[in-house]
């Protein structure tokens, strides 16, 4: 591969990429930030990603080590809440429809959990595969994405029925 | 959990996975990976110029993160490269760009329901807040802020319902009080909220907004404060910030914010000087690696938080903080106004990162 076709490679998966960081993260401000600072990751190896035989699954593994990386460095940094968009006083209550519960609960778990759930039921990817990515066992996959679907279940039974999807 | 319920949920993350993903814009993302090509030195514009201007700086690696040749005064940009801003846009002054912050913290305020019950304090326990709580960044002529107190009935539980009442206009996440980001100031729970300027805002005119939510208790029940801020932008059209007599410049070889900076180097070149004020000048500007919305500054094909302390004459340094790595959270502490107008800069020291 050469350095025209790399950077090809990661203007057409970068929309996948952008995709996947948004499942991580749960909004799109984020998702954008972590896609930026994978891909700035990747260009510092471009010269390794451009003999490898997979590069597009590397972007992946990057993005999603990032995100890992980040939360680990994240409780020191102010956590912000964003605006956009919004331009007129908020109703007295909460309109369900607007909410999708499971989302929200989602954005809630721990970011390893997330992660698998996302690579697990977004992506697709197998529990090996998975666990070759984040650099884990198969059974720690398997009891990770067991607790984070019993943790969400067991908040979604929280939640008000009209709310839930 | 039975097989069933273990199908239904995760039927159910999937289908919020798939309910999302329409939410990315392709587009958005190939812009993304464009600015990061060119960022990272890989696009068309590196080329000999930039490997000057590396070379000149080398040795003082903070420096050369801050030769990106993007930010050379009166270059072309790279061919490529993002366009800074519209050319035919004119350029804004300070004063305008004020009058747009002190528009947008009215906008925030008018977001803050009221609890029933509650109501503006006419005499607002002020002192009370400062008793606790950090009154935040001092007010000044590029940061424009206003207060609203209540007073609202009740005790620590009605606080909660109240942040909760901020929930749907996405002032706090909505997943109620123990989940609300907060902090401890004694007992006193309060809330920074920051955000960045809406698209289509007036991104020229302001840096930041946000609003800041410090409740506690007072008299019989709890008092709220809120304060909504907007960091105005020097205005483009006065000229930038931080012009006049640089004397020197601190580089540290470490990244911004950590808490043990490797001593300073000074600097004392003048052409290496003036490349670094004219990149500060670019740096809370629009210039073609500040991206749309909250990303990084990238410079050397690095995501940047720079640091900036600013040396005056006779008066205290001042750091500026351009945090830009996460959604634009900036803070201008106590400055006089970095248009160029105090004469007092000395100097400028930039944290950058080196790796």
């Amino acid at each position: 591969m050469t350095s025209g076709d790399f950077d090809a490679l990661v203007v057409a998966r970068s929309p996948a990429l952008l995709r996947l960081a948004l499942m991580l993260t749960g909004n799109l401000a984020d998702a954008e930030d972590l896609l930026q600072t994978a891909l700035l990751r990747a260009y510092g190896q471009r010269g390794r990603l451009v003999e490898m035989a997979a590069p597009a699954a590397y972007l992946r593994r990057i993005v999603v080590n990032e995100h890992l990386r980040a939360g680990r460095h994240a409780a020191s940094r102010p956590r912000t809440t964003t605006l956009e968009g919004i331009d007129a006083p908020a109703p007295a209550e909460p309109d369900p429809a607007e909410h999708d519960a499971v989302w929200r609960l989602l954005a809630a778990l721990p970011r390893q959990q997330r992660a698998v759930l996302a690579l697990r039921y977004y992506e697709g990817l197998p529990d090996a595969e998975i666990a070759d990515l984040l650099d884990i066992g198969e059974s720690t996959v398997r009891s990770t994405a067991h607790r984070a679907l019993f943790a969400l279940r067991a908040r979604l039974a929280e939640t008000p029925e009209e709310a839930r999807p | 959990m039975t097989a069933a319920d273990l199908r239904e949920i995760e039927q159910a993350v999937t289908a919020s996975f798939r309910a999302h993903e329409d939410l990315v814009d392709p587009a958005v993302a190939e812009r993304i990976a464009e600015r990061v090509r060119v960022g990272s030195g890989h696009g068309p514009g590196a080329g000999p110029s930039r490997a000057a201007l590396l070379a000149a700086a080398a040795g003082v690696a903070g420096l050369i993160v801050l030769g990106a040749n993007q930010f050379r005064e009166g270059g072309d940009p790279p061919a490529g490269s993002p366009t800074p801003s519209d050319p035919a846009a004119r350029a804004s002054t300070t004063a305008e760009n004020l009058t747009a912050a002190r528009a947008e913290v009215e906008r925030l305020l008018r977001l803050v329901p009221t609890l029933p019950g509650s109501e503006p304090d006419a005499t607002p326990p002020r002192a009370a807040f400062e008793k606790v709580i950090s009154p935040g960044p001092p007010g000044g002529d590029r940061l424009v802020d206003r207060e609203l107190f209540l007073r609202a009935p009740g005790d620590l539980e009605q606080a909660a319902r109240f942040y909760e009442r901020l929930a749907p206009a996405g002032l706090v996440p909505a997943r109620g009080w123990g989940d609300v980001p907060q902090g401890e100031s004694g007992p006193f729970p309060f809330i920074t909220i920051s955000y960045t300027p809406a698209p289509g805002s007036p991104r020229e005119a302001f840096v930041g907004s946000g609003v800041d939510i410090d409740l506690i208790r007072y008299a019989a029940g709890i008092a709220a404060r809120i304060r909504a801020h907007a960091l105005a932008r020097p205005g483009r059209a006065d000229g930038g910030f931080v012009t006049g007599e640089v004397t020197a410049v601190d580089v540290r070889p470490t990244i911004a914010l950590t808490t043990t900076a490797p001593p300073a180097r000074r600097i004392t070149d003048p052409v290496v000087i003036a490349e670094l004020v004219r990149t500060v000048n670019a740096l809370p500007m629009d210039a073609p690696l500040v991206t749309p919305r909250g990303c990084g500054v990238i410079l050397a094909g690095r995501q940047i938080g720079a640091r900036l302390t600013l040396h005056r004459r006779g008066r205290p340094d001042v750091v500026v903080e351009a945090d830009w790595a996460c959604r634009n959270i900036v803070s201008i502490d106590g400055h006089p106004p970095l248009d160029g107008s105090d004469p007092r800069w000395l100097a400028v020291r930039a944290d950058l990162p080196t790796r």
